[in-house]
C-alpha cells in the first residue's frame, strides 16, 4: 500500500504531459513574452520547464532570430533595492518543474528586431546540455495585474 | 499626635488620588487624535518634507516641487531598459489609475515614473514609454545631477552596474512606491510586491486620515 502511494505521483508525472515542446524527458510550456512599450530595448519572457527524466538537465543557452541575444536573469530585492542577477545556466533536478515568472526568474531578450504586439508569435531556441535543443514558439501577451 | 498623623496620611492619599486622576486625564487627551492607519511603510507622524528639486519631464519641461503641490503623487523609480520589475509596477500603476478614474477620484492624482538612468532615457524615450501605460503618466529625467536633487531627498539609492561586453548595464534601484501628499510630504513608502487593490485601499485610508489632520 505504502509503496503504491509512493510510486503513484511518479506515474502521474510521467504519463500526464502533453508538452508544447519535448525531448522525451524535457518539456517547455506556458512560454510567453510580455508586450512592452514600443521603445523598450529589452523584453522579458516567462515559461515553465519540467524535467520528467531521471537525470538532471541543464539549460545553457537560448537564442532567437528576433533578438540580438538572450540572458537568463532573476529579479531580486536586496535591502529594498531591486536588481537582476544573471545566471549562466539553470540546472533542473529529476522530477522537478522550474518556473520563470514575473518578478523572479525571466529570460531577458535584448534588442528586438521589431516591437511586437500582443498575439504575435516569436520562435526561441533552447539549448540544453548534451546537445539537446528545440525551438518553441512564444506568444506575445499583455501583462495583467501583477504579471 | 495621632490626629496630626491621620491628617498627614489623608493629605498624602488625596494627593496621590489627584495625581492618578491627572495621569488619567492626560492619557485620555493623548488618545484623542485619530490614529494613523496601520499601514506598513507609513511615515506619519514624521513624513519626509520635500525641498525643491529640478527634473525634466517627458515634454522637456522643468518639473519641480511646485508640480507636486495640490496633487497626490505616486512615484516609482526605474529605467526603461528594465524588463521585469519596472513594467510590472507600471502595469499596476495603470490599473490603480484606471480604477481611480472609474471612481472619479483621479483628478488630483498623478502617477510618476522617475528614471534613474537618465543618460539612456531621453525625454522622448520616457514620453513613449510612459504613454504606453497611460497618456496621463509623467516620466521624469534630466541629467544625473538633476535626478539626484530628488532621489537624494527621498533616500533612493541606486547604482549602475558594470557594463557587459555589448555595452549594456543594469541599474539597481528602489522597488518601493512612494506616495507624496498635496503638501509635498512623503507620507508612505510601499514595499514591493504591489497590487492595485492594495494600493487603492491604502491610498483611501491615508487620504481620509490626512484630511482629518488638516481640517
Ligand atoms: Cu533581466
Amino acid at each position: 500500500m505504502s509503496i503504491i502511494l509512493r510510486i503513484l505521483p511518479v506515474l502521474v508525472l510521467l504519463s500526464g504531459f502533453h508538452p508544447a515542446a519535448s525531448a522525451d524527458h524535457i518539456s517547455i510550456s506556458n512560454l510567453w513574452i510580455s508586450e512592452a512599450p514600443p521603445v523598450a530595448r529589452v523584453h522579458a519572457a516567462y515559461l515553465t520547464i519540467t524535467n520528467s527524466g531521471s537525470d538532471e538537465i541543464v539549460l545553457q543557452q537560448i537564442d532567437s532570430p528576433a533578438y540580438s541575444r538572450i540572458e537568463i536573469h532573476r529579479s531580486i530585492i536586496v535591502n529594498h533595492r531591486m536588481t537582476m542577477e544573471a545566471h549562466s545556466q539553470i540546472s533542473i533536478f529529476p522530477d522537478t518543474t522550474f518556473r520563470f515568472s514575473p518578478g523572479d526568474y525571466h529570460l531577458m531578450l535584448f534588442d528586438p528586431i521589431k516591437p511586437g504586439r500582443a498575439g504575435d508569435k516569436i520562435n526561441l531556441i533552447f539549448h540544453f546540455k548534451d546537445d539537446i535543443q528545440f525551438s518553441v514558439s512564444a506568444t506575445i501577451r499583455k501583462r495583467e495585474n501583477m504579471q | 499626635m495621632t490626629g496630626n498623623s491621620t491628617i498627614r496620611t489623608l493629605t498624602i492619599i488625596i494627593t496621590l488620588v489627584a495625581f492618578g486622576a491627572g495621569i488619567g486625564v492626560f492619557s485620555a487627551r493623548q488618545k484623542q487624535p485619530v490614529l494613523a492607519p496601520q499601514i506598513q511603510g507609513m511615515l506619519w507622524p514624521n513624513p519626509k518634507i520635500l525641498q525643491d528639486f529640478s527634473t525634466t519631464d517627458q515634454n522637456e519641461q522643468e518639473f519641480k516641487l511646485s508640480d507636486l503641490r495640490g496633487k497626490w503623487s505616486f512615484l516609482f523609480f526605474g529605467y526603461t531598459n528594465c524588463p521585469d520589475i519596472c513594467p510590472i509596477t507600471l502595469a499596476v500603476f495603470k490599473d490603480v489609475y484606471q480604477k481611480l478614474q472609474e471612481q472619479k477620484r483621479s483628478n488630483d492624482v498623478q502617477m510618476i515614473f522617475v528614471s534613474v538612468d537618465p543618460e539612456r532615457d531621453s525625454s522622448q524615450q520616457l514620453k513613449d514609454y510612459v504613454a504606453y501605460f497611460n497618456n496621463n503618466f509623467i516620466g521624469l529625467g534630466g541629467s544625473l545631477e538633476q535626478i539626484s536633487t530628488l532621489t537624494k531627498q527621498m533616500g533612493i539609492a541606486y547604482y549602475h552596474e558594470e557594463a557587459s561586453p555589448e555595452g549594456d548595464y543594469l541599474v539597481g534601484h528602489s522597488a518601493s512606491v512612494f506616495l507624496v501628499d498635496p503638501e509635498g510630504r512623503v507620507i508612505t513608502i510601499m514595499s514591493a510586491p504591489h497590487t492595485a487593490e492594495e494600493i487603492i485601499e491604502q491610498f483611501s485610508e491615508i487620504r481620509a486620515f490626512i484630511s482629518q489632520q488638516t481640517s
